[in-house]
C-alpha cells in the first residue's frame, strides 16, 4: 500500500462526497423545515438524472447547461408534492408522512420503469474524458466539475437561507411552525418552497452525476441511504454539516474500498452510522434535534 | 326494545362470531388444498404468508409504535439459518425453522437493547433498523 494510492483514494472519495453531500443537503433542509424524512429523495434525484440524460441524448445539450432545467423541473415537482400530497397531512403522526414519501418513491420509480425501461444508461461526453493530473494523482474530470458545482450550490443555498427574507421565513418555520404563522408567515407556502428547494438540490445532484454514473429507474437507492446517513451525521437540519458529512462518508467509503476486501466498504459506513445514532444522534456538528 | 338491550344483543352476536369465525376459516383452509388448482393454491398460500409477515411487523410497529425498517433482516436470518442447517448438516427445515426463529429473536433482542438503551425514537429508530438490515445483508452477500 503506497502513499500515492492512499492519496488517490482519499481524493476520489472527497469528490464523490461532494455529490453525496448535495443530495443530503436537500434531505436535511426538508427535514429541518417539515420534520419529514423524505424517502422519495433518491427518486427525485433519478428524475434529475433522466432530464439531463434525455437533453443530452436527444438534443446534444451540454450536461452542465441542463442544470437549470433539472433544477426548475424538480423545484416544481417538489412544490407540487408538498402542496398537494404532504401539506394535507402535515399534522398527522410522523410515520404517516414517512409512509407517504415511501409511496411517492415507489410511484416515481415504477413510473420511470414504465416510461424509460429498466435499462442502465450512460452518456459519453468526449471533452470530459481527459483526466486532470494533479502531481501523482489523477482526477476524473466530471467528478471535479460535480464537486465544484455541489460546493457552489451548497454555499448559495446557505446564503439564501441566512441572508434573504425568504430564507429567514424558512428558518423561522423550521424553528417554530406556530410561531412563524403568528407573525404572518404563510407556513404552507414556505413548506412548499422548502420542499421545492430540497428537491431541486436532488435534481442538480442528479444532473451532475450523469456524466460519470449510470442512469436507471432504481439509481436513487444508491444515494438515498447514504444521504440519510450523511444528514444524520451532519446533524439533521444542518446544511453545512450535510456537506461536510458527505465528504466524510465519501472518503471513508473510498478508503474502505481500498483497505477492505469485497463490498465491505459499505459496511464501514453503516457501522459508522449505527455508532453515530447510538452515541451522538444530534450529529457530530450539532444542530440536529433528536 | 331498549338501547341497552340492543347493545347487549349485539355484543352477544359479536362474541358468537368471534368463536365461530376462526373455526370456519380453519375448516375452509383445510378443504381448499383438496379442491383448488395449483396456481390458485399458491396464490392463497402467498396471501396468508403476506398476512403473517404483516402481523410480524404489526407487533413491533403497530402495537409498540416503533417504526421498523429492519424486518427484512429477521426474515433473512430465519431463511439463512434453516437453509444452511439443511445444506450443511442435513437438519430438517422443521427444526431449522424454529432455530431460525430463535436466532432472529436473539438478534431482535440485541438490536432492541442497543436502540432503546440509547433511547432512539421515531425516525432515528427507523433509520437504525434500516442500517442494521443493510449490515446483515452485506454480511450475508459476502
Amino acid at each position: 500500500l503506497s502513499g500515492v494510492a492512499l492519496l488517490q483514494s482519499i481524493s476520489d472519495g472527497l469528490l464523490m462526497g461532494g455529490i453525496y453531500g448535495l443530495v443530503a443537503v436537500g434531505l436535511t433542509l426538508i427535514f429541518g423545515v417539515m420534520e419529514i424524512v423524505n424517502f422519495a429523495h433518491g427518486a427525485l434525484m433519478m428524475l434529475g438524472m433522466y432530464a439531463t440524460y434525455w437533453l443530452f441524448t436527444l438534443m446534444g445539450l451540454n450536461p452542465y447547461l441542463s442544470l437549470p432545467v433539472s433544477m426548475l423541473l424538480l423545484f416544481v415537482i417538489g412544490m407540487f408534492i408538498q402542496r398537494f400530497l404532504l401539506n394535507p397531512i402535515i399534522n398527522a403522526p410522523q410515520h404517516n408522512q414517512l409512509l407517504l414519501t415511501l409511496g411517492i418513491m415507489l410511484f416515481l420509480e415504477n413510473f420511470a420503469l414504465f416510461l424509460w425501461s429498466p435499462d442502465f444508461r450512460a452518456i459519453k461526453v468526449p471533452w470530459l474524458e481527459k483526466v486532470i493530473e494533479l502531481g501523482p494523482i489523477n482526477l476524473n474530470q466530471p467528478k471535479v466539475w460535480a464537486f465544484g458545482f455541489a460546493v457552489v450550490v451548497t454555499v448559495l443555498l446557505y446564503f439564501l437561507l441566512t441572508k434573504t427574507e425568504l430564507g429567514k421565513a424558512i428558518q423561522a418555520t423550521s424553528q417554530q411552525r406556530e410561531g412563524a404563522q403568528l407573525v404572518g408567515i404563510n407556513v404552507k407556502k414556505i413548506n412548499a418552497i422548502a420542499f421545492g428547494i430540497g428537491a431541486a438540490c436532488a435534481g442538480i445532484a442528479g444532473s451532475l452525476t450523469v456524466p460519470f454514473f449510470f442512469t436507471s429507474p432504481g439509481v436513487g437507492q444508491v444515494f438515498l441511504l447514504k444521504a440519510f446517513i450523511i444528514a444524520i451525521l451532519g446533524g439533521l437540519g444542518n446544511i453545512g454539516g450535510a456537506l461536510l458529512g458527505g465528504l466524510i462518508i465519501g472518503s471513508s467509503e473510498s478508503l474502505g474500498a481500498l483497505l477492505l476486501p469485497g463490498s465491505y466498504k459499505e459496511l464501514v459506513i453503516y457501522v459508522l452510522f449505527v455508532a453515530i445514532l447510538l452515541f451522538k444522534p444530534t450529529g457530530i456538528f450539532g444542530g440536529g434535534n433528536s | 326494545m331498549t338501547g341497552a338491550n340492543l347493545s347487549s344483543n349485539r355484543t352477544r352476536t359479536k362474541s358468537k362470531y368471534k368463536t365461530i369465525a376462526p373455526v370456519l376459516v380453519l375448516v375452509v383452509l383445510l378443504i381448499l388444498p383438496a379442491i383448488l388448482e395449483d396456481y390458485f393454491l399458491n396464490l392463497v398460500i402467498l396471501a396468508l404468508y403476506g398476512a403473517y409477515l404483516a402481523q410480524c411487523w404489526n407487533i413491533m410497529s403497530g402495537y409498540a409504535g416503533q417504526f421498523s425498517f429492519g424486518h427484512a433482516a429477521f426474515f433473512g436470518i430465519g431463511a439463512y439459518t434453516s437453509s444452511m442447517l439443511f445444506v450443511e448438516l442435513g437438519f430438517s427445515p422443521w427444526l431449522g425453522m424454529i432455530l431460525g426463529g430463535i436466532l432472529a429473536m436473539i438478534m431482535g433482542l440485541f438490536i432492541g437493547f442497543l436502540a432503546f438503551r440509547y433511547q432512539l425514537k421515531g425516525h432515528y429508530f427507523g433509520l437504525a433498523t434500516l442500517a442494521f438490515a443493510e449490515i446483515l445483508r452485506l454480511l450475508a452477500t459476502n
